[in-house]
C-alpha cells in the first residue's frame, strides 16, 4: 500500500526535475523577459484533449477539457489560478453508472523563459483540489442484506500537474496558447491525464488595486 | 542522515551570521506557516506527549500522569475553560480564532496559574489584542489525506475504503475597540469524518448497539465542534475589568477508556467569566468569577442509553500580589461549588477551597528563591503542593535552575470515569464495564526533582537542558483489559482503578537559534523512561514514547511569504490493555462483495518519522492570508494509538481574510 504512494512521490520528484532542468536551461533567457510583460496579467481560455492512454482513461474516456486559468507577475515568474472542468464517461466494471464530473481547482507557479520576441515558454507546477462528482452512489450489500456499505457521491482528492506552456504572440495582448501537461491525482490508485491543450489568451495592464493585493 | 547534514550545514551558516544577531524570545514560536488548527498549536511545544484514536481528538500529558490520569488546565487569555469529559478534552470545540493566538505558554509542573489551580500542567492560549476601530477577520480550512479510491470505487476488486476527510473548518470573528473599551465576538466550527477503515465500523456498530438501529438510518460518522464567545473589557490607568460567555458543542464520538472504544455523545459546554484586577502602589489586586455549565447527552434520539451527566459550577478567585524592592508575594483564595447530576449520584454538592501562596525572593546579586505552596480542601478531604527554586545565574550566559516539588491531587480533580462511578454513577451496568473490586480513590502524590540549565551562547544561539525525576508515591491508574468481538472490535473486561507507584526520568535538550527576522530553527530531543515501579506502573507508561526528536526551520525569504519545515521522530510505544487485540484482523464486514482490504491491529505502536512542509503567503497588505502544508510527507505508518486511525500524507489549504 505505502509503495503505491512511495512511486507516486517519486515520479512527482522526477518530473519536478525534469522542470527544475528545463527552468535552469532557460535561466540565460531570462533577461529577455520584458517591462512591460511584468506588469501584465493574463487570461488564458483553452481547451484539451487526453493525449496518452493508460488503464484510467481506457476506463473511463475523457470529452475534451475546459480550463480558465490566471496568470499574473509573482517573484521571479508568476502565480495563477484556474479552474478546469472534464467529463469522464465510464465503461466501468461496475453495475453501476460511475460518469462522473471532474473539476480540478488549481494554484500554481511558472515561470516564463522568452525564447524570442512573439514566443515564449513556461515551465509550470500547479497543485489543487481534484472533485469528482459522481452521477450515482454504489451500495455494496451482503448476502445476507443484513450490512450494508454506502459510498459517497463525490470526492476530493489532492492532484498536481507538470506542464510545459507555449505563449506565441498574435498581436497586442493577444496571445494563443498551446499547453503540455501531466496530470495525477493522489488516489490509491492514482489517475494520471496527460493533455494538450490549446487556447487563447489575453493580457491586460495589471491595474493598481491588483498589485496592491497581490503585495 | 541528510536531514542530520542539513541541520548542520544551517547551524554552521547561522553561527557564522552572528552579525546579522536579533534576540528573540523562547516562547515566540507561533510563526510557523503549519498552524492551521487548534492542536496544531499545542504541538509546537515539543514537551507534550499526545495520542489520539481519531487524530482530532487527543490525550495530553505533561509528564506528570500519563494518558488517563487528570488532563492538563486549558486556558483562554488566562481564564480555564473546562471542556474534560471523563478525562476526553476536545480542544477543536473551544472558540480560537487560530491567526489571533499571538502566544501558548505550557507548564509542566503542578501550580496555580493565574489563580487557577493546574495540578496536572496547563496551557494558555492568549490571544493578541483588539485592534482600534471596527474590524471583521474570517478563516476557512480543509485538508484531505490522499489515497482515496476515486473512481474505482466502482469496481469491487479495485475500490479499497476512503480515508479521513478533515475539515472544513471555518471561523468568523468581529470586534470593536474605542479607546479603553473593547468588545469581541467569535464563532467558530471544525468537522472531522471518521473514515478509517480502523474506526469507521468499530464506531457505526456502536451506535448501531447502542440504539440506531431500532429504525435503519445511516448516520454520518463525524465530529462536529461548534463554538462561539462574547467579550468586552475596559481598562484604565491603574484597574480593568473583562466579562466573557463562551459557549462549546461537541457532537463527537468520545474515547470512554473504562468501555475500551468510542461512544457516540453530545458534550456541551457553558461559560461566564468576569474578572477584574485593581493596581495600587506595591500590590495588585485580582478577583474572578467563572460560572459554568457542561453536560454529556445522547448523540442521537434513537440512543437507548442514559448518559445524563452535567456539572454546574461556580468558582470566586482572588489575589494580592505584592512587588517590593527585592522581593515578591502573592496570596489568594480560590473557592469552588460543583453541583454534579448524573444516574446514581446522590450527593451531587462539592464544595472546595483552595489556599494558595507565591514567593520571589532575591538570595544574592546573581541568585533568587522562589516558593509555592496550595492546600486544596473538599471538605473532610486535603491536598498539598509544595514547591522550592533557586534559579541562579553566575555568569551572563548561563543560567541554573533548580526545583523540588511534591504535589497531592484530590480524587475529584482527576475528574476520571472511575471517579464517578465511585461516587454511585450508574452508567458502567449499563455498558456492562465489570467491576469485580471496588474502584480505590485517593489522593494521587507525587515528588519530584527538576534540573535546567540554559546557555545563551549568542544573542540567536541558545541551549537549554533539562533533567527531571518524578517519583509517584501514590497514582490511581483506570485500567481497561478488554476482550476482542468480532463486530465490535473490543468490549469491555475487567476494569480496575488501582494504587500504584514508580519513578520516571526525564530528558530534554532544547537548542534555539534565529537570524534576524529571516529564519529561526530549533532542536528538541527528548528521552523518557521508567526507572522503577509496580508491574502495572510499567505497563502504563508504556503507552508514553521514550524518545522524541524533531527539528524545526522557520523562514521567512521576503516579506509577506513564510516557509516552514518540521521534522519529528517518536519511538514506538505499547498499549497492553488491547492484548486480546494483538494479531486481530479489521476488515470491512464479511459478505460485502469489495476486494479483501484490512489491517491488523498491534499493540505497539511503530516508531515513525513524520515531515511537514509548509507555506504561508499574506496578500493585500495582510488582509488575505493563504496557507499550504503537506503532513507526513513520506507517507510512513503515522499511528499513536491500538485502535487508532493512520495518517496517510495529508494536504492542508487554509485561506483568512482580515478587514
Amino acid at each position: 500500500m505505502y509503495h503505491s504512494f512511495k512511486d507516486n512521490i517519486f515520479v512527482m520528484i522526477k518530473r519536478l526535475a525534469i522542470v527544475l532542468l528545463l527552468l535552469c536551461w532557460g535561466n540565460r533567457s531570462m533577461a529577455q523577459s520584458t517591462e512591460l510583460e511584468d506588469e501584465r496579467f493574463f487570461i488564458d481560455l483553452s481547451t484539451g484533449l487526453s493525449v496518452n492512454n493508460n488503464s484510467f482513461t481506457d476506463t473511463w474516456d475523457p470529452s475534451p477539457a475546459g480550463h480558465l486559468n490566471f496568470r499574473l507577475p509573482f517573484y521571479a515568474g508568476q502565480l495563477e489560478t484556474g479552474l478546469r472542468y472534464i467529463r469522464f464517461n465510464g465503461n466501468a466494471p461496475s453495475e453501476e453508472d460511475s460518469d462522473f464530473h471532474s473539476i480540478y481547482i488549481h494554484l500554481g507557479w511558472n515561470y516564463p523563459i522568452n525564447v524570442s520576441s512573439w514566443y515564449q515558454i513556461s515551465p509550470t507546477l500547479r497543485f489543487g483540489n481534484h472533485l469528482m462528482l459522481f452521477d450515482e452512489s454504489v451500495v455494496f450489500t451482503n448476502n445476507s442484506g443484513t450490512e450494508r456499505f454506502v459510498t459517497d457521491q463525490s470526492e476530493s482528492e489532492f492532484a498536481y500537474e507538470l506542464a510545459l506552456q507555449n505563449q506565441i504572440k498574435l498581436r497586442d495582448h493577444w496571445y494563443i496558447n498551446a499547453t503540455v501537461s501531466y496530470n495525477r491525482t493522489l488516489t490509491f490508485s492514482p489517475l494520471p491525464v496527460t493533455l494538450f491543450s490549446i487556447g487563447i489568451t489575453r493580457s491586460f495592464t495589471q491595474p493598481t488595486w491588483l498589485k496592491t493585493f497581490i503585495r | 542522515m541528510s536531514l542530520l547534514r542539513a541541520f548542520f550545514l544551517l547551524l554552521t551558516i547561522s553561527i557564522a551570521s552572528q552579525g546579522y544577531a536579533q534576540k528573540r524570545s523562547a516562547t515566540d514560536s507561533l510563526n510557523n506557516a503549519g498552524k492551521m488548527r487548534p492542536n496544531d498549536i499545542i504541538k509546537e511545544n515539543k514537551q507534550w506527549n499526545r495520542a489520539s484514536t481519531d487524530l482530532f481528538t487527543y490525550w495530553m500529558d505533561s509528564g506528570l500522569y500519563g494518558y488517563y490520569g487528570a488532563q492538563p488546565k486549558i486556558l483562554l487569555d488566562g481564564i480555564p475553560v473546562d471542556i474534560n469529559y471523563f478525562g476526553w478534552q476536545n480542544v477543536n470545540m473551544l472558540p480560537l480564532f487560530i491567526e489571533d493566538i499571538k502566544k501558548s505558554t505550557s507548564r509542566f509542573i503542578p501550580q496555580v496559574y493565574e489563580n487557577s489551580l493546574a495540578s496536572a500542567g496547563l496551557i494558555n492560549f492568549k490571544t493578541a489584542a483588539v485592534d482600534t476601530g471596527l474590524s471583521f477577520k474570517s478563516s476557512f480550512y480543509i485538508g484531505n489525506e490522499s489515497g482515496d479510491p476515486g473512481p474505482f470505487i466502482f469496481d469491487s476488486l479495485k475500490t479499497t475504503p476512503n480515508i479521513d476527510r478533515w475539515g472544513p473548518d471555518g471561523s468568523f470573528s468581529v470586534a470593536y475597540r474605542k479607546a479603553n473599551w473593547y468588545a469581541k465576538g467569535l464563532f467558530s466550527f471544525r468537522n472531522h469524518q471518521q473514515t478509517d477503515l480502523i474506526s469507521n465500523q468499530r464506531i457505526h456498530i456502536t451506535a448501531s448497539v447502542l440504539g440506531t438501529n431500532q429504525q435503519y438510518e445511516n448516520y454520518k460518522i463525524q465530529t462536529i465542534a461548534r463554538s462561539g464567545l462574547f467579550e468586552t473589557g475596559y481598562s484604565a490607568e491603574n484597574w480593568n475589568v473583562k466579562a466573557r460567555a463562551l459557549y462549546g458543542e461537541d457532537k463527537n464520538y468520545l474515547f470512554l477508556q473504562a468501555f475500551g472504544r468510542e461512544i457516540p455523545t453530545k458534550n456541551k459546554y457553558l461559560q461566564v467569566a468576569l474578572e477584574g484586577e485593581y493596581e495600587t502602589g506595591n500590590w495588585l489586586f485580582s478577583n474572578r468569577y467563572i460560572g459554568h455549565d457542561k453536560r454529556i447527552g445522547k448523540r442521537f434520539p434513537l440512543h437507548t442509553y442514559i448518559f445524563d451527566w452535567s456539572q454546574t459550577s461556580h468558582t470566586f478567585s482572588s489575589s494580592a500580589k505584592y512587588r517590593g524592592a527585592n522581593y515578591s508575594f502573592k496570596p489568594g483564595i480560590i473557592y469552588e461549588r460543583l453541583r454534579t447530576e448524573a444516574p446514581g449520584i446522590r450527593q451531587p454538592y462539592n464544595d472546595l477551597a483552595t489556599f494558595f501562596l507565591d514567593g520571589r525572593f532575591t538570595v544574592s546579586s546573581f541568585s533568587d528563591f522562589t516558593l509555592h505552596f496550595n492546600i486544596d480542601y473538599d471538605e473532610d478531604q486535603a491536598a498539598e503542593s509544595l514547591r522550592f527554586g533557586l534559579p541562579t545565574s553566575f555568569v551572563e550566559e548561563w543560567k541554573i535552575i533548580p526545583e523540588l516539588f511534591y504535589s497531592e491531587q484530590l480524587p475529584l480533580r482527576q475528574n476520571s470515569f472511575p471517579y464517578w462511578l465511585s461516587r454511585g454513577y450508574t452508567f458502567a451496568d449499563f455498558l456492562d464495564i465489570s467491576i469485580d473490586q471496588p474502584l480505590e480513590s485517593f489522593n494521587n502524590k507525587l515528588t519530584g526533582v527538576k534540573l535546567t540549565n540554559r546557555f545563551f551562547i549568542s544573542d540567536n544561539f541558545s541551549l537549554e537542558l533539562e533533567q527531571k525525576v518524578i517519583h509517584h508515591d501514590a497514582l490511581n491508574i483506570p485500567w481497561q483489559v478488554v476482550e476482542e468481538n468480532e463486530f465490535l472490535d473490543t468490549q469491555p473486561g475487567q476494569f480496575t482503578a488501582t494504587r500504584e507507584g514508580g519513578t520516571r526520568f526525564e530528558f530534554r535538550a532544547q537548542i534555539t537559534n534565529s537570524i534576524s527576522g529571516l529564519l529561526r530553527q530549533q532542536f528538541n530531543l527528548q528521552l523518557q523512561n521508567t526507572i522503577s515501579g509496580t508491574a502495572r506502573y510499567k505497563q502504563y507508561y508504556g503507552q508514553i514514547p521514550e524518545t522524541k526528536i524533531s527539528y524545526q526551520l522557520d523562514i521567512t525569504p521576503v516579506p509577506n511569504l513564510g516557509l516552514s519545515l518540521l521534522a519529528s521522530y517518536r519511538s514506538s510505544t505499547e498499549w497492553l490493555e488491547y492484548q486480546a487485540l494483538e494479531g486481530v484482523e479489521y476488515k470491512l464486514p464479511s459478505g460485502i462483495p469489495i476486494r479483501p482490504f484490512s489491517g491488523t491491529f498491534h499493540t505497539k505502536t511503530p516508531s515513525f518519522t513524520n515531515i511537514v512542509v509548509s507555506a504561508q503567503k499574506w496578500f493585500w497588505d495582510r488582509r488575505i492570508n493563504t496557507q499550504f502544508s503537506v503532513q507526513n510527507l513520506l507517507n510512513q505508518e503515522v499511528r499513536t494509538h491500538t485502535l487508532g486511525a493512520e495518517l496517510f500524507t495529508k494536504f492542508n489549504i487554509k485561506l483568512g481574510v482580515t478587514f
